[in-house]
């Protein structure tokens, strides 16, 4: 009944054909289609997740990232180190407002801020470790008191960690503010929410950075199945679409513009594990896996073209990408076998339960499911919505679990969302080691334009995933499908900006 | 029945493809090529000599994942039946015998469930039971048992009205042996034809819950997971979903067939059981009788 919905609703989408006309060409209206369902609209619950692409075009940060990655002004117009580089006091643009008319000022800093760090189901509580109190010294400058010495507070502030909801919104009501009601300073505004189903945003004409805004309107369809969403192009119901790997020749082939490289929006693919729970309590079983799972295999079947095999959650070429990594566990399901028959264990005797989010990574855990079982280790595999998962998951109490991210604005905040107490994606929290503690305050203290920040940043990524409890297993590139009509958004890593981008009518 | 109900034409086609079903759920599993869990270097292929309808999106032989699919498609099929027909029937019938604040709550919980929306109540409930196959199978009889008291209780209400039944009970016949009696012979026939239409919705129903990855867990293959999962390649395997869907239809489509039969072979009384050609006769009026009674 409901597949069969979903054929016909395909069928009919590609019954109109190729045609480029509709869709909102004429209207200058991204008509955005994607599969994704996001689950809150409040940043401080979302996190520094790929759902920040729907969160950008509404929240604006106090800064934001240029196409080079360097961090620039936006609701704030600059920041200062103390000399001890444990104090940065920033300052704000003047005369500023949130989209309920409420002033962008310090005191909304400080009260998100603290929000951040206290608030009950905050996703970027450990992101903000190291930020230990702000403090408002006027109406447009405020203070942020750091634990150690750390330059990687301006981008930690950027885009996807330090988007700026209205102070008035959340304090009067949170709930409504994350589920029915987002207001922030960016440059659209909502004007109807459908949960589970779309959002329309309209542009906002009192946005810091307005001059640089031609779209007029974006509407996002979500939870779209993901065979209608080239269809859907064709018959004009969308104009940009997030499409899966599968479908990307399929779009190329119908005549979309297809962004997609690392250089814009990547996922990395991977299992963790809860050092805390039998059987990863014995390292040598995490050596195990680490040597049982074959990279190449996943980006080779799910990749379609756009997969890399990594044994590192980043994508080649990206700052934090350890080129020593790659050779430290290679696929070799001899070496796993000899690890696991030396520390005791017979074949089949380790088993356990595979975690994940039914309908995202149900192949992801079938392919890991048969290379661990070549090692003679046993798995069961326990998909389930996002809800019942996001428990287990973060509530840490999942024993092992299939995930992905997209990266952080801060490379730093990418390695402590995985590697620190608290990261979202360490599955082992509380646990951290020692090495990477280490490594991460080496990288914190070092400024980003020093010769000795890639190094320094390198050496905490090898340190976190040596002794952390993610196993990686293929980081990816992800595909937007755009009608040519639309301009090209910048590409910026992990970020949809709208700045600059116009529609060009008459196609 | 069971004579007159072999002498039609239609029933005879739906027992012969339940037949090829029951076959094929029986023997799918020994008959499948290959391994259905093991993946091969060989994705997304077309049919050919070795795979005679190709490979899935990790290699897999799709020929025995849709052999070794059947029996968890079929069987779970008729746990939500039984499952449908247990809840709904025996309630529907008691409704009517065992005083009103029974058939208040029963009719108030059972107007409850259908109102439910289906999809969201078998998400909510599969949140709170656990996702797995018995709970998936409790949540989709559960919502399917209202049709069985509706039609039970239906029944039961025209039979205990009836003068013979009000005999028995001047005469001094317990309430159980009338239902025993005459109550069982009157309902049998219309739930049987529930039964097999629930059978046929039940089949598309799990297939619909295996889409949204609620119940079976992967790499396990059942018809509706397989065609779930090839709707995600249809760029590189337009045809896919082909093999499963023609599967599903056809069981759906037998257990339609099966209940029209029975309906045309129990007749308008549904207790006293017509001949063939009465039978033939009750499906010709039942076919030319307009849809809506209220259009001319």
């Amino acid at each position: 009944m409901f597949t069969a919905l979903v054929t016909a609703g395909a069928l009919l989408a590609g019954c109109s054909g190729g045609s480029a006309a509709g869709g909102g060409s004429g209207s200058d209206t991204v008509h955005w289609g994607t599969k994704q369902i996001p689950v809150a609209w409040d940043p401080v619950v979302t996190g520094s997740t790929a759902a920040t692409n729907y969160l950008t075009p509404i929240y604006e940060s106090l800064f934001t990232l240029d196409e080079k990655r360097e961090v620039k002004p936006a609701l704030a117009e600059g920041y200062e180190y103390n000399p001890a580089g444990d104090k940065i006091t920033i300052r704000l643009r003047p005369g500023l407002t949130f989209q309920d008319g409420t002033p962008v000022n310090a005191e909304a800093v400080k009260f998100n801020i603290d929000r951040i760090k206290s608030q009950q189901n905050s996703a970027l509580k450990g992101s903000y470790n190291n930020v230990k109190a702000a403090t408002v010294i006027d109406d447009r400058t405020v203070r942020l008191d750091l634990g150690q010495q750390d330059y990687q507070i301006p981008r930690l502030l950027a885009v996807r960690g330090g988007m700026l909801p209205s102070k008035a919104a959340a304090q009067a009501d949170p709930v409504k503010l994350s589920q029915t009601a987002p207001v922030g300073a960016g440059p659209f505004k909502v004007v109807e929410i459908v949960p589970e189903s779309k959002i329309v945003l309209e542009k906002w004409d009192g946005y810091w950075d307005a001059a640089n805004i031609h779209v007029k309107r974006i509407e996002i369809n979500f939870g779209i199945d993901a065979s209608t969403l080239v269809p859907g192009l064709q018959s004009g119901v969308y104009n940009f679409a997030q499409i899966d790997g599968a479908q990307i020749q399929q779009a190329r082939s119908a005549g979309f513009d297809i962004l997609a490289g690392v250089d814009r929006q990547w996922g990395s693919t991977f299992l963790s594990l809860n050092l805390n729970k039998a059987p990863f309590t014995d390292p040598k079983v995490v050596e195990a896996i680490r040597y049982a799972v074959n990279p190449a295999e996943f980006a080779d079947k799910l990749g379609f073209g756009k997969g890399e095999p990594t044994h590192q959650p980043f994508p080649k070429g990206h700052p934090a990408y350890v080129d020593a990594l790659e050779a430290e566990h290679p696929y070799n399901p001899a070496r796993a076998r000899e690890i696991l028959a030396k520390a005791g264990y017979s074949d089949g005797e380790i088993s356990f339960e595979i975690g994940g989010v039914a309908n995202n990574f149900d192949q992801v855990a079938e392919v890991l499911q048969e290379q661990l079982k070549a090692v003679g280790i046993k798995t069961t595999i326990k998909l389930t919505d996002f809800a019942n998962w996001g428990k287990g998951y973060y509530g840490k109490t999942l024993a092992a679990s299939v995930f992905g991210y997209v990266g952080r604005d801060s490379h730093v905040q990418a390695l402590t969302e995985h590697y620190d107490t608290g990261g979202v994606l360490n599955l082992s929290s509380p646990y951290t080691s020692a090495p990477f503690q280490q490594a991460l305050k080496a990288v914190r203290a070092t400024p980003l334009d020093s010769p000795d920040y890639g190094p320094r940043l390198q050496a905490a990524a090898k340190a976190g995933y040596e002794n952390g409890s993610t196993v990686s297993l293929y980081t990816y590139a992800s595909a937007i499908a755009k009608k040519k009509s639309l301009s090209d958004l910048p590409a910026i890593d992990g970020f949809l900006s709208w700045k600059g981008v116009t529609f060009t009518h008459g196609d | 029945m069971i004579r007159t109900l072999l002498r039609l034409t239609s029933a005879r086609v739906a027992l012969a493809l339940l037949a090829i079903i029951a076959l094929v759920t029986v023997l799918g599993p020994v008959l499948a090529p290959y391994d259905p869990l093991k993946g091969s270097g060989r994705t997304l292929a077309g049919p050919s000599g070795k795979h005679w309808l190709g490979t899935d999106y990790i290699g897999r032989d799709v020929l025995s994942r849709i052999l070794a699919g059947a029996p968890l498609s079929i069987v779970s099929t008729l746990e939500v039946a039984g499952i449908a027909l247990v809840l709904g029937t025996i309630p529907g019938i008691l409704s009517v015998y065992l005083g009103s604040a029974f058939e208040w709550l029963s009719l108030r919980v059972v107007d409850t469930f259908i109102a439910l929306p289906f999809l969201v109540f078998a998400v909510a409930m599969t949140a709170l039971l656990g996702n797995g196959i018995t709970q998936a199978m409790i949540v989709v009889g559960m919502l399917i048992a209202p049709v069985f008291y509706r039609v039970s209780r239906a029944a039961t209400m025209s039979v205990a009205r009836s003068q013979y039944v009000e005999a028995a009970s001047i005469a001094g016949a317990s309430t159980a042996w009338i239902v025993r009696s005459h109550v069982w012979s009157k309902v049998l026939p219309s739930v049987a034809v529930t039964l097999a239409q629930t059978l046929g919705i039940g089949l598309v129903v799990i297939s619909s819950l295996t889409f949204l990855g609620i119940g079976i867990q992967p790499p396990t293959p059942t018809w509706g997971g397989i065609l779930a999962s090839d709707l995600g390649y249809l760029a590189q395997k337009p045809y896919a979903p082909v093999f499963p869907t023609l599967l599903i239809l056809a069981a759906v489509l037998a257990c339609n067939l099966l209940a029209d039969a029975i309906r045309d072979a129990a007749g308008e009384t549904g207790r006293a059981l017509t001949g063939a050609k009465t039978a033939r006769t009750n499906r010709a009026r039942r076919l030319a009788a307009p849809a809506d009674p209220a259009q001319p």
